[in-house]
């Protein structure tokens, strides 16, 4: 029995599994009754038949004879199955179906046509655009209304041809053509002026999407519009319309200040709807979120609360956060209400929201001081950031007893203690003259002297002091020694800082070797530049050469490029410092040695070196970027697209879309395709935000 | 019952891997005798590492890097030592040495001395001590330097706390004078803490040892005997090189530079004998090769 009868005895058997194991293996043959077996198998009863046949067909690509078999079943035909099939093969036939099924538009029906639409919308390709567009304007207005919907599926890597058909679109003489047109742009996240939105507000099936859209566009003429919709709407309709009020709130100040004072007069009955989802748990989270942007705006204390309660919850509390804020005094009561909540969460977010106010409230700088009590750190770490700026001398003490806490609460002791130490400088010298240098509390004292450098006076007497702490038993001190020698010692410091690079804790080597970086003598000179270039020479532990590099690189003295040079060959952790540290310095100085860091083994380097070439937007920055583009490493080539969107101009657009067409890894080609963007809206081919499967992309 | 603990064996084939190992780093030379010290003082580091014996701690410090050898070092270095050690040494430091460098510093008001293997820190608060027994430098610059290859050494000189075996060979006027007795150890005075900077250093190693700065005298005192003759001949030639010219070099009553190096000269004192960098010195007499 020959192959061919077989297969055709395959389909025609009763048992739909072997029908199914035939159509499996037409995708491996090749012979003349190929085309009428697969059209056979494509108007199989059975749908597992039939998703096998368009595999097979798919196989075959780029076949024109099965080509053109499967344009022929989108006539009229009574096998739906059959031209199911046979759109989901030419979808899978892609940019290789194109011309024939623009050929075959002309004597196609409209339900042919219709059928062309769907494959062109599932094929996904940017190349159907120029088809899409002539069936926008179509004497079937189903194809019609297909085609727009089609346009904006595929148009998000090709925004700018998509709005184009789709903002023509919006003169489209069916109503239902337009909704599609502007659900479209809105999906695109074009931005349109009020002028084109305005004519389309005034019907009702048209203005939901014309209120996001002009939310998006910051259209401050919309505010009456979109108060109106809030006033008359209930459910869903009432949450698109928050969302469009919440985005004209993010786009455009004077329409947020406009839409403040429109609530204000609006029905009392609006704002009681607002607050009420803003604090509905039942609610979906982007429903309360847009609520409580909407109640941001009301003067009012209920807002406050529903937003203090917010504060708990992490889906809102970014949210409930901006809200609070825009109220501002008004939610003090509100704040200092949820400072004594049950959730660790909302309490540290109460007191940092009443940070600003500690000083001019008191009821907001009372709740201040009782959270530095606080069992939970981030609320004590919290009120200290608080007290910071407005703490009494009294706080000064507390700040100093805090700072060996748990680390949260000790680098805020930190922050907290330099700031009140300027502010009271008299009470804090007078605690650092009480302060042995031997003791846990020399951490606080020398933190002060940091603080007040050499405002404080008496600097012999504050290096002595500093010198002794290095002596102590606390690595904690010595480390906090070391960095306020490192701003008041000069000279008299050089030694001691110096010594400490024998310190037996590695943390306090470490910050003897950032001290020597910053240490200067009267003049400004650096003072430690020696004993760095010596440590990077000569030094066998890693973590001492990459922190004497990098303070070399603070440094800038010429006579550490060499030796940065010599560490670029060296473990990555070592190398990467020498590059940042390089980047440091002159383009013309480095230029020579960061091209030999591009060649380092591992990526980290490399990826380093980029990112000095990109910062610095020197001379061959784009070609190297360019050449990484075909690193072996993927994160390397990542990172070289995302660079590339960041320095923009036409070439950095050349170099992505030349490495787009070849790249198989999604998370390069995701990076590639934020970096078109960027690069595209950067140069002004572009009108739109970029779409929300691309947005986060950062900017240079 | 909780089964006794059964300490791990450590095999005379592990030790001299082991053994060799620590010598290729830090330079220690321990002979075959020291197994029952390496199985005592690492069986309970093998345990915290959920090792299967000393073969696979082995393994572990070659390919784990640096850091647990250092572990390591500690480990075996650490030792318990006490103040006042080798009186007639100190005596020959108080009496004649002090008073030399008392004059020969007059000008500078400057006196550098290092503890080089200063273990938990007696022997540098013994110096400075003497130092301040001695009344000849009061307003001068003394920085008494103590250095030890341990970082608990290190530590617990910092900490500067002792108990009473500490105190063995101390005179009682001294020992009130100079520490302050709390319900934790003896502390010992501010005073003389200001004196001492300690630091963590491997005399093999030239960069970090430089870090110290010139010195008028060195105290190497029982620490030669760790080091085999190639690594001996380098901890000299690192000590020589940070000693200023004039410096002394006191060693341990049983060590000498004999077939170490000849770059020092050699000190006839009433109560010892001690090593002197030459005043002026033509060239640095390279060591001796063994």
């Amino acid at each position: 029995m020959t192959e061919w009868s077989q297969l055709e005895r395959g389909l025609s058997a009763a048992d739909a599994e072997e029908r199914r194991r035939a159509a499996a293996s037409l995708a491996l043959t090749t012979g003349p009754n190929t085309v009428a077996l697969l059209v056979r198998a494509l108007g199989d009863g059975d749908w597992r038949v039939r998703k096998e046949a368009v595999h097979a067909a798919i196989a075959h690509a780029p076949s024109a004879e099965v080509l053109g078999a499967l344009v022929d079943l989108l006539r009229p035909g009574d096998n739906v199955g059959a031209r199911n099939g046979a759109v989901e093969a030419l979808a899978g036939y892609g940019v290789h179906a194109l011309p024939a099924l623009a050929r075959a538009l002309a004597d196609l029906d409209a339900d042919g046509r219709k059928l062309v639409v769907d494959v062109l919308a599932k094929s996904a390709r940017a190349e159907a655009l120029p088809i899409l567009r002539t069936l926008v304007g179509d004497t079937d207005a189903n194809v019609r209304g297909a085609a727009v919907e089609a346009v904006s599926a595929i148009g998000e890597g090709c925004a700018e041809e998509a709005i184009a058909i789709l903002d023509a679109a919006l003169d489209a003489p069916g109503r239902f053509e337009r909704v599609a047109a502007l659900h479209g742009l809105n999906r695109l996240s074009a931005t349109l002026p009020w002028d084109r939105l305005e004519p389309l507000a005034a019907d009702p099936l048209l203005l939901p999407a014309v209120l996001a859209a002009a939310g998006r566009s910051g259209a401050e003429p919309a505010v009456p519009l979109l108060i109106g919709a809030l006033a008359s709407s209930t459910g869903r309709s009432f949450v698109d319309a928050l969302a469009a009020l919440h985005g004209l709130c993010q786009a455009n100040t004077a329409a947020r200040e406009r839409l403040r004072r429109e609530l204000a007069n609006a029905p009392a009955k609006l704002a009681d709807e607002i607050l009420g989802l803003a604090g509905d748990e039942e609610a979906s989270v982007e429903a309360r979120r847009h609520a409580l942007a909407a109640a941001a705006l009301l003067v009012d204390d209920r807002a406050a609360r529903a937003a203090a309660e917010a504060l708990s919850d992490d889906a809102l509390a970014e949210q409930a956060e901006a809200a609070l804020t825009e109220l501002g005094s008004t939610a003090v009561p509100a704040l200092v209400e949820g400072a004594r909540g049950s959730s660790a969460e909302q309490r540290a977010a109460c007191i940092t929201l009443l940070g600003p106010l500690v000083a001019l409230d008191p009821d907001a700088n009372a709740a201040a001081k009782r959270a530095l009590g606080d069992p939970a750190p981030e609320v004590v770490a919290a009120a200290l950031d608080a007290l910071a700026q407005a703490g009494d001398r009294a706080t000064l003490a507390d700040a100093a007893g805090l700072i060996d806490a748990s680390p949260v609460v000790a680098q805020a002791a930190h922050r907290a203690l330099v700031q009140l130490a300027r502010r009271h400088q008299e009470a804090a010298l007078v605690s650092v003259r009480a302060t042995s240098p031997g003791s846990a509390a020399a951490e606080a004292a020398a933190t002060v002297i940091e603080a007040l450098g050499r405002d404080a006076g008496g600097e012999e007497r504050w290096v002595e002091f500093l010198t002794q702490a290095l002596n102590g038993p606390f690595p904690r001190v010595r480390r906090a020694a070391l960095s306020a020698l490192a701003t008041v010692g000069g000279v008299a410091a050089e030694e001691p800082v110096a010594f400490a690079l024998t310190d037996e804790e590695p943390e306090v080597r470490l910050a003897a070797v950032r001290a020597l970086g910053r240490l200067k003598d009267e003049r400004g000179a650096a003072l430690g530049v020696e004993q760095l270039l010596e440590l990077a020479r000569a030094s066998a532990d890693l973590a001492l050469v990459a922190a004497a590099a990098r303070a070399l690189g603070e440094v800038r003295d010429p006579r550490a490029v060499p030796v940065l040079a010599d560490l670029l060959s060296r473990e990555p952790r070592v190398a990467v410092a020498a590059v940042e540290a390089l980047g440091a310095f002159e383009p013309a100085l480095r230029r020579e040695h960061l091209g030999v860091a591009l060649r380092h083994p591992d990526p980290e380097v490399v990826k380093a070196t980029l990112r000095v070439l990109a910062s610095a937007r020197e001379a061959g920055a784009l070609e190297a970027l360019g050449d990484c583009l075909d690193h072996p490493e993927w994160d390397v080539r990542r990172l070289a697209a995302e660079l590339l969107g960041q320095l923009g101009g036409d070439r950095a657009r050349e170099l992505v879309l030349g490495r787009l067409s070849l790249e198989a890894h999604d998370l390069v080609r995701d990076e590639l395709g934020r970096a078109l963007i960027a690069l595209e809206t950067e140069s002004g081919r572009r009108r739109t935000a970029p779409p929300p499967s691309l947005r986060g992309v950062r900017r240079g | 019952m909780t089964p006794a603990y059964q300490r791990p064996r450590l095999t005379p084939e592990v030790f001299r891997l082991l053994r060799d190992q620590i010598n290729a780093h830090a330079g220690l030379e321990y002979h075959d005798d020291a197994l029952y010290a390496f199985e005592r003082r690492l069986s309970e580091r093998v345990a915290e590492l959920s090792l299967d014996g000393f073969a696979e701690y082995y393994q572990y410090l070659r390919l784990g890097g640096g850091a647990e050898l250092d572990e390591v070092v500690d480990l075996l270095t650490t030792k318990e030592t006490y103040f006042f050690r080798q009186e007639y040494q100190l005596r020959a430091l108080e009496r004649e040495l002090l008073p030399r460098l008392a004059v020969h510093n007059a000008r500078s008001r400057r006196l550098t001395l290092w503890s080089a293997g200063c273990s938990t820190g007696e022997e540098a608060y013994t110096v400075a001590i003497c130092v301040l027994e001695s009344q000849l430098f009061a307003g001068w610059d003394v920085r008494v330097i103590g250095s030890d290859i341990s970082r608990r050494s290190v530590a617990a000189a910092r900490r500067g706390v002792y108990r009473p075996s500490a105190f063995r060979s101390t005179p009682p006027a001294l020992r009130r004078a100079y520490f302050e007795e709390r319900p934790d150890g003896s502390h010992v005075a501010e005073g003389v803490k200001r004196l001492c900077h300690f630091g963590q250093l491997n005399l093999l190693d030239p960069s970090r040892a430089s870090i110290v700065g010139r010195v008028d005298l060195v105290l190497c005192r029982n620490v030669l005997i760790y080091f085999d003759a190639r690594s001996r001949a380098k901890v000299i030639e690192n000590l020589h090189e940070r000693l200023l010219p004039g410096g002394y070099l006191l060693m341990g009553h049983s060590e000498s530079l004999w077939n170490v190096s000849t770059a020092f000269e050699l000190c006839h004192l009433e109560d010892d004998l001690v090593y002197r960098k030459p005043l002026v010195t033509g060239r640095l007499d390279r060591p001796v090769e063994q």
